[in-house]
């Protein structure tokens, strides 16, 4: 019986060795099939990695950019102390980036960024530039209608440049939001809301001398913040009354019936809290080296001959800002000038009349804008030019490229 | 002594039953082994020949100059055909430039008339609004042949391009989509 046991028990090793065989097979076919997907996948985890870190790096450079117009707040501006950040984490994944802000107001600045993720890098560069409230010629947030045989064209009243091209637009969508009549013509280019088709928006008549495209995205009209300046109670105008900068201040109502009131002696800045009536021929007049803004946060009238009268010539030396958001109650503003104005006006709600035979030097940005006849509207470019000293700018990505 | 024989016969190696059980046994892990090494190989051409055949590197050049083009274009303007034909964005040649002063046209040619594909071209030069004829045309460049369908796409600030290949064995889509960083 012991014998017996003894070779049952020296049978059972040919099972052990083809056990042993098979594991030493299907290890040989899992390393195989392991090797294979290996390369595949350290190819996937780069290019992972890659996109990753490209984000990371266009990430520094959104906190750069908002860290700059964080920046302009503080006024006066400092080209000291610019924005830069090292190894800051990307909230939600393994990726860091890091960038540095060079350069100064008048060479402009300049974003580096670079973005880390594993053994990956991007580096992305750009350069930033200030955008002011004026960079079109006229901008409506609904409807924009150009009557018959008015004209519209762009000059540079620092460069003495003229016949440029400029930019007219609409946010609005809804079909003939834009009119341009017969005769008219406009030198520059149409944009339309985002997602709108310019064949229907723009009915024309007219002449379009540029490009007709939508926008790429919903047009913001950014909040007016009035700067904080002292009390001064109304302001009646009876005879001629002359305004110097140190009269600068938040007045409750300005009304004149005949009066003239000179602005003088360089910048002044009013804050009108409730209307500004001006009527029976009175007038504004802005002298040569002053210039005037007015933050109205009522109704604006210039009737029976009243009007504003730059005598500088230059656009930049009048701004006229409605304080009112779009979808608050509307502002009325009606500005009837026989002859030549300059100047520039920011009013989102508000619907603007711009009567026969006018000539108008600067930008508008409204509600609505209606042109009659024969007007001649002139874009003046050196709006654009905005320093970080001035209110109601921000800065933005003009040109971005990627480092390689 | 018979139980000494009995011993020494059983001994001796494995039965026949267990050599065929063996051999079965090996047969069938042999052909599984060589069935998956057959199959990865043919796999692995597969991806070979996909990986590198012209259809697929024409791809892969189209997508990369399409992504290289319009990441750097400005995102203020950008011209796209009604049906989708044609796309046209502007760029910055340097930082000097305060405008945009450069154009890229992506558009489809189709094919012609002993052609059995179209092509996808793309046409760039100077860009001056200022002028009575705003493009100045440097060069027009073939980015890719064998186009049997194409169409530009724009959402907001991206534009994207679908792109099929076909060179009569191998098919290819090809879809790349970018964001425009300038202003």
């Amino acid at each position: 019986m012991r014998k017996i046991r003894l070779a049952r028990s020296k049978n059972s090793g040919a099972a052990i060795i083809l056990a042993l065989l098979a594991v030493v097979m299907l290890f040989i076919m899992g390393q195989g099939l392991l090797s294979l997907g290996l390369n595949r996948r350290i190819f996937a985890t780069q290019n992972s990695s890659e996109v990753v870190a490209r984000c990371a790096a266009d990430a520094g450079l959104t906190k750069a950019v908002l860290e700059m117009n964080e920046k302009l707040i503080n006024k006066p501006w400092s080209d000291s102390s610019l924005p830069q950040a090292t190894n800051q984490a990307l909230p939600g994944c393994n990726a860091t980036f890091s960038f540095q802000v060079t350069g100064n107001s008048s060479i402009g600045y300049t974003v580096n960024s670079t973005g880390n993720s594993n053994r990956a890098q991007r580096s992305v560069t750009a350069t930033l530039r200030l955008k002011g409230l004026f960079d079109y010629a006229i901008f409506a947030a609904e409807k924009l209608t150009m009557e018959n045989n008015n004209t519209t064209t762009g000059y540079n009243s620092e460069t003495g440049e003229t016949d440029l091209k400029i930019q007219i637009g609409t946010a609005s969508t809804e079909p003939d939001s834009i009119i341009i009549g017969p005769g008219s013509t406009i030198d520059g280019n149409v944009v339309v809301g985002a997602g709108g088709d310019p064949a229907t928006v723009i009915y024309n008549e007219g002449t379009i001398v540029g490009l007709t495209y939508a926008a790429t995205e919903e047009h913001e009209f950014p909040t007016i913040t009035v700067p904080t300046l002292p009390g001064m109670g109304p302001l009646d105008v009876p005879g001629t009354t002359v305004l110097y900068p140190t009269d600068s201040g938040t007045y409750d109502t300005i009304t004149s019936n005949g009066g003239i009131l000179e602005i003088d002696g360089g910048d002044v800045v009013l804050h009108v809290t409730g209307d500004i009536n001006m009527d029976s021929g009175s007038e504004i007049q802005i002298k040569p080296g002053s210039s005037l803004t007015i933050y109205a946060d009522g109704d604006i009238a210039f009737v029976n001959g009243a009007g504003i009268n730059n005598q500088t010539g230059i656009c930049k030396n009048l701004k006229l800002y409605a304080t009112s958001a779009p979808g608050d109650e509307k502002q009325s503003f009606e500005i009837k000038n026989n002859s030549e104005a300059f100047g520039a006006v920011y009013a989102p709600n508000t619907d603007i009349i711009l009567k026969n035979n006018a000539s108008l030097y600067g930008s508008v940005i409204c509600n609505s804008l209606s042109v009659k006849n024969n007007g001649i509207f002139s874009y003046d470019m050196a709006l654009r030019d905005v320093t970080a000293n001035d209110d109601n700018v921000q800065f933005l990505i003009k040109r971005w490229h990627e480092n390689e | 002594m018979q139980h000494i024989a009995k011993k020494n016969y059983r001994s001796k190696g494995f039965t026949l039953i267990e050599l065929i059980m063996a051999i079965a046994m090996s047969v069938i892990v042999m052909l599984g082994v060589g069935i998956a090494l057959v199959d990865s190989h043919r796999g692995w051409q597969r991806t070979y020949d996909r990986s590198y055949c012209d259809v697929m590197t024409d791809g892969y050049v189209a997508r990369r100059m399409f992504d290289a083009t319009v990441r750097e274009a400005s995102s203020e303007v950008c011209l796209l055909d009604v049906a989708g034909r044609w796309i046209e964005v502007y760029l910055y040649a340097n930082d000097s430039s305060t405008e945009v002063d450069r154009y890229a046209r992506f558009y489809y040619q189709p094919a012609g008339e002993n052609e059995a594909k179209g092509y996808l071209n793309l046409q760039y030069g100077n860009w001056n609004p200022d002028s009575p004829y705003p493009r100045d045309v440097v060069g027009t460049q073939r980015v890719c042949s064998n186009v049997s369908f194409c169409v530009f796409r724009k959402a907001g600030y991206s534009v994207s391009m679908i792109l099929t290949l076909d060179n009569g064995s191998q098919n290819v889509v090809v879809t790349s989509s970018s964001v425009m960083h300038s202003q």
